[in-house]
This record gives structure tokens, C-alpha cells and sequence, in this order.
């Protein structure tokens, strides 16, 4: 009797959504397939011979006569445990909406996995060699695709590029990549296809503004209502941005879930594979991770970034594989310059101009003695598995900027720490187990983040610091306040009131000036920029200012790269930070994906395009 | 009756706006930030303009007078444009002549109100089908164990229920989990919301996507109301009537089935109803654990990601529910109970 | 008078009688009777032993990571095993098991406290009656578990700021759940207030001009504990059961707090590899709120006149 009102209860729901939704038509598309297989997989072959991009759009309108290509696939699964909020990145700033916005809508130029920058919406990439980018380093001009259509019809012009810059840099839009506009003066659409762009001062590295996944382009006839204040009511826009990727979205669940459909007018008729994309959150990384590889539901899932063992044994099962890839992100140890003592009140942790020092940090012995206690593989082991690796350095990528001369720090040197301060005089003078210094003991308050590996690494760390005679108090913070920009909140990073803390950062893009640019003296966080700003050790080095300005006259990509290194070296050897592991972006793809190249530069799902199913 | 109902629901508005007052003043002291999830390579200043956009920064009697009206007055406008066609707003000129700005989500930068009613019916098929099955399961019982109080059936039905009631779902539902969906794969381990039910095939996974969750809440409900059904039976069970009954010499069945049960029902039934607002907080943790986009998820993320006027609404809408069905159950209780009158 | 039949003549003269010596040994000798309830109070004082003696027998520290035992099985040295940074869960459930029952226990007396003190004045006074209940109602429609996560998130790291690590994130969780719960008590407490005011006994104290304070302690609130002390058991199951779930999602205590509501968030991960690992915190949770229920309902079947004697 319970079973059966079951059954009809059942039954009635059923009956109600049948009645709630309209029928959808299915496509019988076996056939084709086998035809279609071969094409994708030259296409793709193609791309990674990198030919140049204009013999490549031939090559694409060749196929086009071989026959439609587009939407033969299934259902291509994607697992955004972190679910995207809305679609339009300007909006949001988070990862997560980048990445769900990347299928839809487009910069003008990508980084590819290997980090190298490859056009999108441009014909090319303009250079100093070939006169795209002025020999004052203040002047790009951006060619465009010809002939590219927005997903409902129209053509994709140069105002489109201008509209862009319009909507984010007008302040009450409340743009999340506004920082990537501030550098232009002027931008004009010279014809359809040709955009001027002409800096405030000269900038050596000109591809911020509408390169990568943070700067697409919008559509001037979709945004144009919505420009600054006006934006908080263009919720349908942002829902659904037209764009000129290779999906467009059919329906979109806040903060759950996407389903895209192939743009009926992307410029590669041939492209994409998939009859629709659902991407679908909520969950834990561990759900994302056994999705993929463990039950076979989802063909893809981002940043599973898990237990190493438990990824591994999750690996086992034979559905798919766990990709990574490097880009700059390195979790490291930031050292506190001023003093963070509590009696200061409001003066914790200001810089003073230098009338505040700390109460031992000071000493070069002791950051150094901190470093050398560090077992920097065993961290990594424990954290990431071999989805990581140890690092020395604060740029650890691309490789040609990447410093040697600190790697004698992969070693853990607990005696020679011991040594180190034994001989500056950093001794344990009453005998209770802690060094002091000057009569201070050597008592460390650590604080980062709360998250299962930063808190393995503030456990082992603090283990290994009390080896060589330092005592170490552990505070984690919850990351929405620990990250949060509140000026009245104690625990921000920015804050800082703690001698050291821990965190990951990385360069927006591969912009390593503006990176590096964080450790310059204006950037000391204080009462005056509310607590706004980069140079969260407080550090102040002459010779790394006058370094870093000659890095910003400097245009020769060789020059730039040792001038980056030598920035890297005085960071570290100075001690103003202590780099411990440098991370990569992790996911997980079904073995039968064709097509994944993991990205850490750009958008996961940058070439999305190209991505397709292997046949059983 | 009328008059009672509106009495009642006159006296909730002040306690309604006290409760919205003490919640806004609570987030509002709260440190979180709602750009604070955001990569670091955003840089401060952009993140300063990012707040400025949202009004993070207007001083907390502007917040909550603006939302008291969005909540009261512009909103409800919207949702009956929504259901009618009819058009309220001028929606000529956006630029110049705005709509009012509805209740706008610090993460999504969308109404509040469009996630929630988007997300409403997935919360409500789980809560709804729980409790049905639940009350199915656990009505019979608390007859059957009441009847047959101090013995073998009584223990065994009454330890189930406590069970039920002692275990939490949290460690139910991933104990389900990974027996149904790792371990023997039978059932999806994430929930589909696009799922359209168009076929007998599409019917079969819209069970197997909801069978889990739906399951784990009926066990606990079943045994909340099943405890409850029970202790009512006994009070019952002993009174003068039931006596009166039998040696008016009334069949067993008809005496329990007729006389006892009925009467045992009408707290039962009050009780269910002012039990419906405690079950949306079983929601939470059920919709977390099972990834359905459900009310009890908006929240979570929201909390998560300092989406302070979201946090907001959804504790309201809460707040009302509580209120309303508090209304409902004592209404109930008079329209049940002859024995006692509302004037 | 007259209508008195001699059954309740006789309760009557052993309430009068147990005021003095019976009362509550004739709950205890009920209770006694109750199988579930005995067997509840036998796992709960295991449970309790476990945790808060339990770490002077097995001494082994639940914070100190031993990094050459990482993530190992059950075995002599440890007993259910190593987490991924090599700590002992057996002293990690001990040191957990502590938290949760103090969490539990406190939040509980918290709520009684206050529900007792605000239901007996609502009760005795009438002055008071109307302002208090309609701050219960008020309280009554808050939405708790929503309210919970709200606060605890968003609260917890100010509060360790201030009172530090260990003592901040507990007297939160504590005062906040305690202050959450105390409605219902308040309410039984009043309505028991309200009846017993009418009875005999305290109309003839107070013919006999006995004082206000000595009616209240002596006559009032024994009368009113049976139950407060029902209303107790349910109010830690209720607690234990919270603090779990808030720690599951994650809000609860942070991570360096092994209660077993974040045992089990934490194993969930390795739940195929370790099962035991969200197995054990989840029996513990399970057991301990079982055995309170199963006391709960010895005690007011113990407490119920009509059932004794049965």
C-alpha cells in the first residue's frame, strides 16, 4: 500500500514536469562521425604545429566543404565545483565566472598552454618586429580577424574593442579587471578591423588590456545600456552575453549550473564537436575529482585539488587522467619588516618610515635561518603530491625567467640554520629551549588562511622551527576575511599583524613587472591607502627600486629576463620572503576527451573549441 | 476565525520587522567581504571600486531602509509583473530612466529574488516528497508501537525511531553516498536541475537523482513525527473516552481507528505544520551534500562568499515561514480541536 | 473536596511525602526500569570516560604530527590510525569527543538557565508575562540554523582574536547556540509555573504569609525541574547534533579543532581509501546522541505519574 502510493506519487511528478517542459527533438548524428573524427583530430595537429593563424583560418574553410562538423558530439560534462555566479567576468573578477565565460566570449589574444601568446580575435599578435607596437613602447595596434561574426548575426568590428574599454573603465561599473585598462589614454577604432590603442607612459609589456581570459570582448549593441551604474540592472545581459566563442549559453542556473549550445555563426564552421556543454556545480573538489575519474558522470572537472593519495588512488579506476599545469603561483612565507607587537595599538605594523622595525626580523640571520629549517619537498610531497613542486623562487615561470641561484635552499639544512644563528649571536640564553635576540625570544605568530594543506604545512613548519630554537604560535583565519579588503577587520593578510604569514600569489598573466612591481616602497600597505596595497612585508631596498625602474625602460625581451632574475635573487636572498612550493592549476579529464591542453596562463577551457570525444 | 487570523498577523509585522532589523545589524557587524574570494591579482583599488559598485560601504540605516523598501515594495511589484505581463516599470529608457534596482546578490549581481524562486521548486520537491513519505511511514508506526506500548513491537519500532532521530543526515547522507553511488555506482553522485522529465528514460533518472536525498530526509522525518504520533496515542490511549467506547462495546479496531486515532491526529497535525520552517534547515546540509541547487545551497555559498543581501532575504524568507506556519498551526489546532475557539 | 476519589488522595500524600525523601528516588527507581534508558546512561558514561580520561591512559598528543606515520591503518600504535599529516585519530577522537560533549553539555545548561529564569518569571509574575512571551515568540521565529551558520562564520575569527584560539571559538558556539534554544524550555517552564501557582499547596503557603523568594525555591522550581530535565536531554542531543553538522559544512570549529562533526568533514575526502576515518566520529556522534535521547525518554516516563506504577 506505501509502495504503491509511492509509485503514484512518483508517477504524478512525473506527469507535472512532462507537462511543465516542451519536447526536445534529438538528432540522429551516428553517422557522421567517423567522418568528423579525422577532421578534428588534423585541426588540432595543426594548432600545435603553431602555423601562423591566418593559414590556419584557410586551412578551416577548406574543411568546411568536407561537411558540418558542428554539434555532432554528445554531451561534453564539466565539473565547476565552484560554481560560476554569472557569465559576465567583468562582473564577478573570480576565477570561476572567467572560466565559465571563456566558451562564450573572447579577447583579442590567448596565452596557450605553453604560456606563449596566440591571437584570437586579432590576425596576429602586433610585435616590435613586425611594427604592431611602437619603438616608444607607447603605442599597439591591433589588427582583427576578418569576417568574424557575434553569435546573433552581426559583424564583430574595432567598437566593439573600444566599447569594452568604455564599459570597464567607467568606475561605477564596478569592473574586476579595471586595473588591466588603467595604463591606456587614448583607444579609437581606426577602420572595422583596426584598433589604436596609445598608452599614458611607455609600457614594455602591452598585453594586458583584451588579452586573456580576463579581458574579452563585449558587445557594444548587447552593453551599450549597460555602462556604469546602469550595469547593476543588466542581469539578463550578464546571464547571456552574446559573444563570438564557440558556445553560446541555452541556460544558465545561478551558482549551479551552465549549459551551452554551439554558436551557430563561430568563424570555424567545422567547430565545436559537442551538441552541448553542461557545467555543473556545487560539491567539494573530491566530488568533482571522483566524477571524472571514479563514477564516469562528468567528461572534465577543474580544480581538483585534493589529497595527492587520494587523487592517485581515485586514478586507479581507469576513467580519465589528472592534468597540471605551472603557471606563477608559488605559496610562500611573507616576513614582516615593522613590528607587530599589540601594545603598538594603531602602530602594528606600519612602516613609519622605518621607525618601526621589527622586533627580530630585522636580523638577516634569522629570515635566513627560517628558510634554510624548511624541508621544502616534504611540504610538497604532503600537500600536492606531485602535482607540485618545491620552489626557491618568487618567479618560477615562464622558464626563461626563472632564477638559479637560490636552489641550494631545496635542501633542508637544520644544522646549518643552528650554526647560522649560534654565530650571529642568536643564542638561547636561559636555557628554556628559545633563542633570543637581543634579550627577545624568538617567538613567531604564523598565520594564514584557513585550508586542510596550509594548516599540514603550519603544523610541519612550526615543528621544524622549534628544532632550531624558534617558538611558534599558529592562527588561521577564514579566507573570506583573511583575503578580504575590510580596513577595519585585524586579520586581513594586508594587516599583517602577525611576524609572519602564509599564502599563495601569483603575476596577473605573465605581467612579471607589475608583479614584481608589489615590493616597491609606495606599495606599503597603511592607514592612508587603507591597508590597499601590495608590499605586504613592508620592504624597502633601494637597489630593487633602482632595478625595477630599469625594468620598465627596458624593452629587449632578454634583457628583461635577467633583470627579472636578479629582482627574484635579492627577494629571496634578502628574505623578505620564504617561497615554499610552486602550484599548478589541477584538473581532471575522462581518458576519452581529445583535445585538453590545461592551461595555467589562460582559461582552462581556451580551446574548448578544439576539444572532442574519442570514439569507443 | 477571520479576526483571530488578522489580529495574529497584524502582531507579526512588528515582530517580523524587529527580526529583519536584528539580522541586518548582525551582518552587518560581521568582517566578511564579498570580493575577498576573489584571485589575488586583483589588485585593492579595483576590489575598492568593485564594493563602491555594490553599495558595501553606505552607512548601515541607508542599507537597510533601501532594502525594507526593495523587500516590501519594489519586489513585490516585479514578482507581479512576473506572473501577470503587465508592465509597471518604464523599460523605454535604461539609461536614463531606470526601473528601480531590485534586491541585487553581491556575487551573481542579479535579483535575489530570481535565484531564489529559480532555485525554489528543487528544495521544495525533496522537502515536500520527505515529508510525505516521512508522515506515510511514521503515522502507522506511532499507531502500532502506541498500541502495543511495553512490547517486543513498541521497542523495536520505538528504537528505530530513535535512531532515526540520533543519527545526523550529514553522516547518513555520505554514508549513502558512497554505498550507492561510489561503491555499488547505481546513482549519480551530482544532481541535474536541467534535467527535463520527457521520456519514461528521463523519468528514471529524475528518480535516481532525487531518490537519495529524498530517502535520507524521510528517515528523519519519519521518526520525528513517529515519536510524536506515538506520545499522542498514549495520552490518548487512557482517557475516560476510549474507556467509554469499548464498553459501548465497539469494535477494537473501530475504537483505536475511529476514536483515538482521530483525536491523536489534531496535535500531530499541528505539530507538522509547525515543523515545515525546521526542515528548510535540514535542507541545508541535505542540498550541500547532495549538490541540488536548492534554497539551503544559495545559502551556504552566500554565507561563503560574504553575499550579504542574499544572507539577508533567504534568513527573512525563513523568518516569515516561521511566522506564517505558526499562524497555520494554531488555526489548524481551532479548526481541528471543537474544543477550542478563536474570538 | 468531596469528589476526591482515594487514587488521587494517595498521589497527592506521596507527592507530599516525596517533597521530602521519595520523589526522587521513586524517578530513579523508575528510570531504573526503563532498558533504553539504563543502556543510554551506561554508553554515555563510557563515552564521557573515553574523552575526558581517556587521554591520561593513552597519552599520546592529538596535535603533534609524526611525518614518518602518515595516513596509516589501524594498528597497535595507533589505534584507528594516522591522518595525512601523521596525527593520532584515536587521541584526535578523545581530544574531539572532549569538545563536542563540552559543547554539548554547556549549550544545553546555557538554555536551561535562561529558559528556567525566563519561564518561572513569565509564570509568577503577570506583569512580565506578556513581554517575555512575546520576546519568546520573537525568538521562536529566528531562524536557527541559517542564524547559526551565519553568525559562527562570520563571528568566530573576531572572537579568536579576542579570547583566543581555544576559549573564543567555543564560548561562541556555545553562547550562540544556548541563546538559540532556550524557547522552548521557557515555555514548558512557564505553563508548569502556571498551573502549579494554582495548586494547593502553594495557595495555602501563601495564606500562611510564607515570603515570595522561599515559595519560588521551595515550592515553584522543584516542581518545575522534571521537565527542565527532560527538556536538558534533548537540548545536548539537539546541541551535539548541531555543533556536528556546522562543523560537516565546514563552519563550525576550524580545522586545528578535531570535534567529530570536522573529523568527518576532514575524512570524507579519504573516505574510499580510510572508511573508518568518517566511520568513528560518526558512530561517536551517533552513539552519544542516541544514549541522551534514550535517558531523555527514561526520564519522562519516570517523571509521568500516570505511567507509575505500571
Amino acid at each position: 500500500m506505501k509502495k504503491s502510493l509511492f509509485i503514484v506519487l512518483f508517477a504524478l511528478v512525473g506527469i507535472m514536469l512532462v507537462a511543465c517542459q516542451p519536447q526536445v527533438v534529438e538528432v540522429e548524428v551516428t553517422r557522421v562521425v567517423t567522418e568528423t573524427e579525422t577532421v578534428v583530430e588534423e585541426v588540432v595537429v595543426e594548432v600545435e604545429k603553431e602555423v601562423e593563424v591566418i593559414k590556419e583560418v584557410e586551412v578551416i574553410q577548406e574543411v568546411e566543404v568536407a561537411g558540418g562538423a558542428r554539434g555532432i558530439g554528445d554531451r561534453l560534462t564539466l565539473i565547476y565545483w565552484q560554481a560560476p555566479t554569472n557569465l559576465n567576468p567583468y562582473q564577478s573578477g573570480g576565477t570561476k565566472e572567467i572560466e565559465a565565460s571563456s566558451p562564450i566570449i573572447e579577447p583579442l589574444a590567448r596565452f596557450d598552454e605553453t604560456g606563449k601568446l596566440v591571437p584570437a580575435l586579432a590576425a596576429e599578435i602586433p610585435t616590435l618586429a613586425n611594427g604592431g607596437f611602437s619603438e616608444d613602447l607607447t603605442t599597439i595596434t591591433w589588427t582583427l580577424k576578418e569576417g568574424v561574426l557575434w553569435s546573433d548575426g552581426t559583424p564583430f568590428t574595432a567598437d566593439d574593442v573600444v566599447f569594452t574599454y568604455e564599459y570597464c573603465i567607467d568606475p561605477a561599473t564596478g569592473c574586476g579587471s579595471s586595473n588591466l585598462f588603467e595604463a591606456i589614454d587614448t583607444i579609437t577604432a581606426v577602420d572595422d578591423t583596426t584598433v589604436e590603442i596609445i598608452f599614458k607612459d611607455p609600457r614594455p609589456y602591452p598585453y594586458e588590456a583584451f588579452v586573456a581570459h580576463t579581458a574579452p570582448i563585449l558587445q557594444r549593441a548587447q552593453f551599450g545600456d549597460c555602462v556604469g551604474a546602469a550595469a547593476a540592472q543588466c542581469t539578463d545581459e550578464n546571464f547571456a552575453p552574446i559573444g563570438t566563442g564557440p558556445y553560446v549559453v541555452a541556460e544558465f542556473l545561478s551558482n549551479d549550473s551552465v549549459l551551452y549550445v554551439p554558436n551557430e555563426n563561430y568563424r570555424d564552421p567545422n567547430k565545436p564537436y559537442f551538441s552541448e556543454v553542461f557545467m555543473k556545480g556545487g560539491g567539494s573538489a573530491e566530488d568533482a575529482a571522483r566524477a571524472v575519474l571514479e563514477t564516469n558522470e562528468a567528461d572534465y572537472a577543474w580544480n581538483t585539488q585534493v589529497p595527492p593519495e587520494v587523487l592517485s588512488a581515485m586514478e586507479l579506476a581507469g576513467n580519465g587522467k589528472v592534468l597540471n599545469s605551472f603557471g606563477t603561483c608559488v605559496e610562500r612565507i611573507m616576513v614582516n619588516f615593522t613590528d607587530n607587537s599589540p601594545e603598538l595599538g594603531d602602530d602594528r605594523s606600519l612602516y613609519l618610515d622605518g621607525e618601526n622595525p621589527h622586533r627580530f626580523l630585522q636580523e638577516p640571520a634569522i629570515r635566513e635561518a627560517l628558510s634554510m629549517a624548511v624541508d621544502r619537498g616534504t611540504l610538497t610531497t604532503i600537500g600536492y603530491g606531485n602535482l607540485a613542486n618545491p620552489t626557491c623562487n618568487v618567479v618560477p615561470a615562464p622558464s626563461a625567467f626563472v632564477s638559479t641561484a637560490n636552489n641550494s635552499c631545496l635542501t633542508q639544512d637544520i644544522e646549518g640554520a643552528k650554526a647560522l644563528l649560534d654565530e650571529a649571536g642568536v643564542v638561547d640564553g636561559d636555557g628554556d629551549g628559545i633563542r633570543e635576540y637581543n634579550g627577545i625570544p624568538l617567538n613567531i605568530l604564523y598565520q594564514t588562511s584557513t585550508n586542510a594543506v596550509r594548516q599540514q604545512y603550519q603544523a610541519l613548519i612550526k615543528q621544524w622551527w622549534a628544532e632550531i630554537g624558534v617558538e611558534t604560535e599558529l592562527r588561521n583565519i577564514d579566507a573570506s576575511v583573511f583575503f578580504g579588503g575590510d580596513p577595519s577587520s585585524p586579520d586581513t593578510y594586508a594587516k599583517f599583524y602577525a611576524d609572519v604569514e602564509m599564502y599563495t600569489n601569483c603575476a596577473s598573466g605573465q605581467d612579471l613587472q607589475g608583479y614584481l612591481g608589489s615590493w616597491l616602497p609606495g606599495e606599503i600597505p597603511g592607514p592612508d591607502n587603507s591597508w590597499g596595497t601590495s608590499n605586504v612585508p613592508r620592504y624597502v631596498n633601494d637597489e630593487y627600486v633602482a632595478l625595477h625602474e630599469t625594468l620598465t625602460q627596458t624593452g629587449d625581451p632578454d634583457e628583461r629576463a635577467e633583470i627579472v632574475k636578479q629582482l627574484n635573487d635579492i627577494l629571496v636572498q634578502d628574505g623578505v620572503m620564504i617561497p615554499l612550493t610552486h602550484r599548478g592549476s589541477v584538473s581532471a579529464s575522462g581518458n576519452d576527451i581529445l583535445g585538453v591542453r590545461i592551461n595555467a596562463w589562460d582559461s582552462e577551457l581556451w580551446n574548448i573549441a578544439d576539444w572532442s570525444r574519442a570514439e569507443n | 476565525m477571520v479576526r483571530f487570523i488578522i489580529r495574529r498577523l497584524l502582531v507579526a509585522i512588528p515582530t517580523l520587522l524587529a527580526i529583519s532589523l536584528a539580522i541586518f545589524l548582525v551582518l552587518d557587524l560581521a568582517p566578511g567581504d564579498p570580493t575577498g574570494n576573489l584571485p589575488l591579482t586583483v589588485p585593492p583599488e579595483v576590489r575598492e571600486a568593485m564594493r563602491e559598485a555594490m553599495g558595501v560601504n553606505e552607512p548601515i540605516m541607508v542599507k537597510y531602509g533601501l532594502w525594507l523598501r526593495q523587500f516590501f515594495f519594489i519586489e513585490p511589484q516585479y514578482i507581479f509583473e512576473d506572473i501577470t505581463g503587465v508592465e509597471i516599470f518604464d523599460y523605454s529608457d535604461k539609461v536614463n530612466n531606470p526601473p528601480p534596482i531590485r534586491i541585487l546578490s553581491w556575487q551573481s549581481r542579479a535579483p535575489v529574488f530570481d535565484t531564489i524562486i529559480e532555485r525554489l521548486p528543487q528544495t521544495l520537491w525533496v522537502l515536500g516528497l520527505s515529508y510525505i513519505f516521512g508522515a506515510l511511514v511514521a503515522i502507522p508506526l506511532g499507531i502500532i508501537t502506541a498500541y502495543n506500548q511495553y512490547t517486543w513491537i513498541d521497542n523495536v519500532g520505538s528504537f528505530f525511531a530513535l535512531i532515526g532521530y540520533s543519527v545526523p543526515t550529514f553522516v547518513l547522507g555520505v554514508l549513502f553516498i558512497y554505498v550507492f553511488a561510489v561503491w555499488g555506482g547505481w546513482l549519480p553522485t551530482f544532481y541535474d536541475p536541467l534535467l527535463e522529465v520527457t521520456s519514461w528514460e528521463t523519468f528514471v533518472l529524475q528518480i535516481k537523482q532525487i531518490i537519495m536525498p529524498v530517502t535520507v530526509l524521510t528517515f528523519f522525518n519519519a521518526a520525528v513525527i513517529s515519536r510524536f504520533m506515538r506520545s499522542s496515542m498514549l495520552d490518548n490511549l487512557n482517557l475516560d473516552y476510549v474507556r467509554t467506547a469499548r464498553s459501548k462495546g465497539l469494535t477494537e479496531w473501530g475504537v483505536v481507528m475511529v476514536h483515538v486515532v482521530r483525536n491523536s491526529l489534531i496535535p500531530v497535525v499541528t505539530l507538522l505544520a509547525l515543523q515545515i520552517p525546521g526542515i528548510f534547515g535540514g535542507a541545508i546540509i541535505t542540498e550541500q551534500i547532495f549538490k541540488i541547487n536548492g534554497i539551503g545551497q544559495l545559502l551556504i555559498t552566500a554565507i561563503q562568499n560574504g553575499d550579504i543581501p542574499a544572507v539577508q532575504t533567504i534568513t527573512f524568507i525563513f523568518a516569515i515561514l516561521i511566522v506564517l506556519f505558526n499562524i497555520v498551526a494554531d488555526v489548524l489546532y481551532g479548526i481541528l480541536d471543537p474544543r477550542i475557539r478563536y474570538d | 473536596m468531596a469528589a476526591v476519589t482515594p487514587a488521587s488522595l494517595s498521589a497527592q500524600e506521596q507527592e507530599d511525602l516525596g517533597e521530602v525523601r521519595t520523589l526522587w528516588q521513586d524517578v530513579w527507581i523508575q528510570f531504573r526500569k526503563h532498558k533504553g534508558a539504563m543502556a543510554g546512561l551506561t554508553i554515555l558514561t563510557l563515552l564521557i570516560l573515553f574523552s575526558f580520561v581517556g587521554p591520561f591512559l593513552y597519552t599520546v598528543d592529538p596535535q603533534y604530527s609524526d611525518l614518518t606515520a602518515l595516513n596509516q591503518e589501524s594498528s597497535l600504535d595507533h589505534f584507528f590510525g594516522t591522518d595525512a599529516i601523521g596525527r593520532d585519530l584515536f587521541a584526535m577522537m578523545m581530544a574531539g569527543g572532549r569538545i563536542s560533549l563540552m559543547v554539548g553539555f554547556t549549550a544545553m545548561a546555557i538554555s536551561i538557565v535562561f529558559g528556567t529564569t525566563i519561564g518561572i518569571l513569565a509564570g509568577y509574575f503577570p506583569v512580565l508575562d506578556g513581554p517575555l512571551m512575546r520576546i519568546t515568540d520573537m525568538f521562536f521565529a529566528l531562524p536557527i540554523l541559517p542564524l547559526l551558520l551565519v553568525v559562527t562564520l562570520l563571528f568566530r575569527d573576531t572572537l579568536r582574536t579576542i579570547m583566543g584560539p581555544e576559549l573564543g571559538i567555543f564560548v561562541m558556539i556555545v553562547t550562540v547556540m544556548g541563546l538559540l534554544s532556550w524557547m522552548s524550555t521557557a515555555r514548558v517552564v512557564r505553563g508548569e509555573v502556571l498551573s502549579v501557582k494554582q495548586a494547593e499547596f502553594v495557595t495555602a503557603a501563601i495564606s500562611i504569609g510564607t515570603k515570595r523568594r522561599r515559595i519560588l525555591t521551595r515550592h515553584i522550581f522543584p516542581n518545575v525541574l522534571g521537565p527542565v530535565m527532560v527538556a536538558s536531554a534533548v537540548g545536548v542531543a539537539n546541541a551535539i547534533i548541531t555543533e556536528s553538522a556546522l562543523s560537516f559544512l565546514g563552519l563550525g570549529f576550524p580545522s586545528d579543532f578535531p570535534t567529530w562533526g570536522r573529523l568527518i568533514f576532514e575524512g570524507r575526502d579519504y573516505m574510499r581509501l580510510a572508511p573508518m576515518r568518517v566511520f568513528w566520529p560518526g558512530i561517536a556522534i551517533s552513539l552519544t546522541v542516541l544514549s541522551v535521547n534514550f535517558i531523555g525518554d527514561g526520564l519522562r516516563d519516570a517523571l509521568d505519574p500516570r505511567l507509575r506504577g505500571k
